[in-house]
């Protein structure tokens, strides 16, 4: 008999194949192929590097917006149809639900990945585009994470939706939304209050702005530190985004 | 079921009335004229650490684009003399330091925007490209080389060609070829400097720091040229 945690993540997966989730993220690499190729045919020089930045660029975000709206209506439908209840009903773990579930989004981000990289082989050089689509599916699983603890916490689409692109904005902006905290009033007590609440929430959310450059397509310039430093924080926030998850499961009356 | 089709119909009819409504309002105010719009001001600090924050490169990427398409607005080309060049250097010179190894800031500056006519406006792109030579030489002698020939040629301000071409010949051997830092003698010819350039040439050979001997071949031909000339 399968581990209830894989039964739990095949058919996460197996919803978002019939979901037709695979068809919209070949779309998005055609969409994003067509728009590169069309703005980088105004680029007068370094064409190769301007498509493939474009694109790499695209394909990031929009890839992250459909793992947020996708978890989020998933686990809604899972709410309204009560396959959540049922799941908590039986037997199994409410961790092994959660992990279940996580496991299946990590594998769709997986599958988005591997349908990017090969259009990218085209652009760039093997090894860039693996470490760019290593470090994309790092941020999409971790995007995911966070959705999936938002919506199971707040049950919520709208709340939910809301919560988790504003985390992601955190998380890609926080270096420069701590910056302006030194500005000309950095030394008023409010300022300072903020600083202190800006510099406790980066500890709590992974720095997304060491993942997934475009500058690694581009020009092949990630380095070891870079991959360390973003395989790192993965590791680390995965863990606690996964324990946050399970304590809130747990505490959770249905 | 007549009755229910044709309210359908009229729906259908309804929504091409709406959408030949959309068609000819838009294409009234496509016939206007849409006021011109000149290059802002660059990004703030706390914008560009945004963008920094950000995925640079791709930042980068679309902004170059951006301002290079300033000159085509609303299907019109716009002349380079309407366009306000203290912006467009600082942004040129925002752009560089996002992507120093990149070359296309330089090229935009140097191929495209050096081809305004007017010369104050042409004053301020050649002085964009020597600050950024002063910045990085090695990356950017190329275009500072273009840049003396422009200056030359199309702004027939042989000083600043000589400024430019002299600041060339300070480079290091290793980073410049010979061709480049032979610019600031024929320079010098064109300015009549006949003696200093013999001078020069002259020392450049006596001290032997020439190896190349396509080098000092050429060398020769301009001392022996300008000897006769001289004669």
């Amino acid at each position: 008999m399968q581990h209830p945690v894989l039964t739990i993540a095949r058919f996460s997966l197996l919803e978002a194949i019939r979901g037709k989730i695979i068809w919209i993220i070949t779309a998005l690499l055609i969409l994003s192929v067509m728009l590169a190729f069309f703005i980088s045919q105004t680029a007068l020089t370094e064409t190769r590097e301007t498509q493939v930045a474009l694109m790499a660029g695209v394909l990031r975000l929009s890839s992250v917006m459909v793992m947020i709206f996708f978890v989020i209506s998933s686990i809604a439908r899972d709410f309204q149809d009560k396959s959540v209840e049922l799941l908590f009903s039986i037997s199994i773990p409410r961790y092994q639900v959660f992990i279940g579930k996580f496991a299946g989004f990590s594998l769709l981000a997986l599958s988005a990945v591997v349908i990017f990289s090969f259009g990218l082989f085209f652009y760039s050089d093997p090894v860039s585009v693996l470490i760019w689509s290593f470090s994309l599916w790092c941020e999409l699983t971790l995007v995911a994470l966070i959705s999936l603890i938002f919506i199971l916490s707040l049950e919520h689409v709208a709340m939910s939706l809301i919560a988790s692109i504003g985390t992601y904005v955190l998380m890609r902006f926080m270096p420069a939304i701590q910056g302006m905290g030194d500005g000309p009033f950095q030394d008023s007590v409010f300022n300072q209050f903020m600083n202190k609440v800006l510099d406790l929430i980066d500890l709590l959310l992974p720095r997304l702005d060491h993942f997934t450059q475009s500058s690694w397509l581009a020009k092949g310039a990630a380095s070891e530190i870079d991959v360390v430093y973003f395989l790192l924080e993965f590791v680390l926030f995965v863990c606690l985004f996964v324990l946050v998850g399970v304590i809130d499961l747990k505490r959770k009356a249905i | 079921m007549l009755r229910k089709l044709s309210s359908q119909n009229f729906l259908i009819v309804l929504s091409i009335v709406v959408w030949v409504c959309i068609v000819i309002w838009r294409g009234s105010t496509h016939a206007q004229q849409r006021q011109f719009e000149n290059i802002p001001e660059p990004l703030s600090a706390t914008t560009q650490s945004f963008i920094q924050a950000s995925d640079q490169e791709f930042v980068y990427r679309l902004l170059l684009i951006w301002l290079q398409q300033f000159d085509v607005q609303s299907g019109h080309y716009i002349s380079y003399r309407e366009l306000n060049y203290e912006n467009l250097t600082a942004w040129l010179t925002v752009l560089e330091q996002m992507s120093p190894q990149s070359h296309y800031p330089m090229l935009l500056a140097t191929r495209i925007y050096t081809k305004v006519a007017d010369q104050q406006r042409l004053r301020l792109m050649l002085e964009f490209i020597y600050q950024q030579y002063q910045i990085n030489p090695e990356k950017n002698w190329r275009w500072l080389a273009e840049a003396t020939v422009q200056a030359r040629h199309q702004l027939q301000d042989l000083q600043l060609a000589l400024s430019f071409a002299e600041t060339l010949a300070k480079a290091p051997e290793e980073e410049i070829p010979y061709w480049v830092r032979d610019m600031r003698l024929t320079i010098l010819e064109d300015m009549g400097e006949f003696e200093q350039v013999k001078l020069l040439v002259g020392g450049l050979l006596a001290n032997k720091a020439i190896s190349d001997p396509n080098e000092i071949r050429f060398l020769n031909i301009l001392l022996e040229r300008l000897q006769k000339n001289n004669n």
